[in-house]
């Protein structure tokens, strides 16, 4: 027998071994049960997907509560991370002295350090109240203004008028 | 066509098929039966379940060596081309197309498992396999272990297979245990003839060293 029959034979050895493995059956009834559980699990799936969608997410969280777990936490840290990155400015209240009298803007704490560099100069009507603008001995007939002149707030170097809000 | 698809509709009211609908069912083809199926019906798709799921499971099961996994697996296989089925254009047949389904989901899932301990669960033997005359010749006093038993033989025949590689192991599989052709296997891998009988050469010689007890002395 040369190399060529000799391979040929193993070969065919081989092959029938491993047909041994087509004697390997399912346990007995196997086969009736498995496309009706297919077809169970399709039925399922499809009254699954008339439910709202919100249900059908509190479902998968009920089911799966690690995945609830890591939902939680993820919304947690996205909150965190947010409330980091959109920093709320302070409301300290800035006074500020002009025309004899002092008067504070809510939220102004931003405007020294600003305009650190820049000359900025405010000018206020005299009629508008020595007291300040909070004060209750008269109302401003005239709206006040802030201006600043200087490169820190008017970039082009002109002055701007900012209106004041009235109380 | 037509005229059968509404015999169909008119049919399967419901999901459940009556004894009358699984005879006209049976008679119909997997093309009009995968149009059925398409437009949701659930018995035409269980028809075809009916006439695949033994094939499908059958190469599943070599693939794993595990009855579970592989009852698991074509559960999904099917479940996973019943939601793919708007997309079939029919360019293979739909036995192709599900069993491409069903191999690259057990690949994907040998790859996982091979990274995690398992165990072998294999399905009893036929009673009458032990009288089966191939077997009979292969369990002879020729085998270095004349004595070796049929059972032993299965354990290392499925111990054997797990040896080699995914693709290599789907190959031996639907050539030499579900005995197809090289151009069916051809089909449902992807790939082109001579790469199966490259993989089916290099997979033989494997099992060949690993099963030499088992094997006739030249």
């Amino acid at each position: 027998m040369d190399m060529k029959e000799q391979h040929a034979q193993d070969q065919e050895d081989l092959r029938k071994l491993i047909s041994l493995k087509r004697h390997e059956t399912p346990p007995p009834g196997y086969g009736d049960l498995v496309s009706s559980r297919i077809i169970s699990r399709l039925e399922v799936d499809r009254i699954a997907r008339r439910d709202p969608f919100l249900w059908r997410i509190f479902r998968t969280l009920s089911f799966r509560p690690a995945l609830s777990v890591v939902y939680s936490l993820v919304m947690i840290a996205l909150v965190c991370f947010g409330r980091d990155v959109v920093e709320v400015p302070s409301v300290n209240t800035q006074t500020f002295q002009a025309g004899g009298g002092s008067f504070q803007i809510p939220g102004a704490s931003w405007l020294r350090s600003s305009t650190a560099s820049s000359q900025h100069s405010m000018n206020l009507p005299s009629r508008v109240m020595p007291g300040g603008l909070m004060g209750k001995r008269s109302r401003p007939s005239i709206q006040p203004t802030l201006q600043f002149t200087g490169s820190g707030l008017s970039p082009l170097g002109q002055s701007v008028r900012y209106p004041l809000l009235q109380p | 066509m037509e005229a059968i698809t509404r015999k169909i509709r008119r049919d399967d009211v419901s999901t459940a098929p009556s004894p009358s609908t699984a005879v006209s069912l049976i008679d119909l083809d997997d093309g009009c039966l995968v149009t059925a199926s398409q437009r949701g019906e659930l018995a035409a798709f269980d028809e075809l379940i009916r006439r695949y799921h033994s094939r499908i499971y059958s190469t599943l099961y070599h693939m794993t060596s595990n009855h579970e996994d592989a009852d698991d697996l074509t559960q999904e296989s099917f479940i996973r081309a019943f939601k793919a089925l708007k997309r079939f254009k029919g360019d293979a047949s739909f036995y192709t197309w599900t069993y491409r389904i069903a191999v690259n989901l057990t690949i994907n899932f040998l790859k996982k498992r091979h990274r995690r301990a398992y165990h072998l669960s294999l399905n009893d033997m036929e009673i009458h396999a032990e009288n089966h005359p191939e077997l009979v010749a292969l369990i002879s006093n020729k085998t270095p272990r004349g004595e070796v038993r049929i059972h032993e033989l299965q354990q290392k025949l499925n111990e054997a297979m797990l040896q080699l590689s995914e693709t290599h192991r789907l190959t031996v599989t639907l050539h030499d245990i579900q005995g197809m052709s090289h151009e069916e296997i051809s089909k449902i891998m992807d790939c082109n003839v001579g790469t199966v009988r490259s993989r089916l050469f290099y997979a033989r010689q494997q099992l060949q060293v690993y099963l030499a007890d088992y094997l006739p002395r030249p």
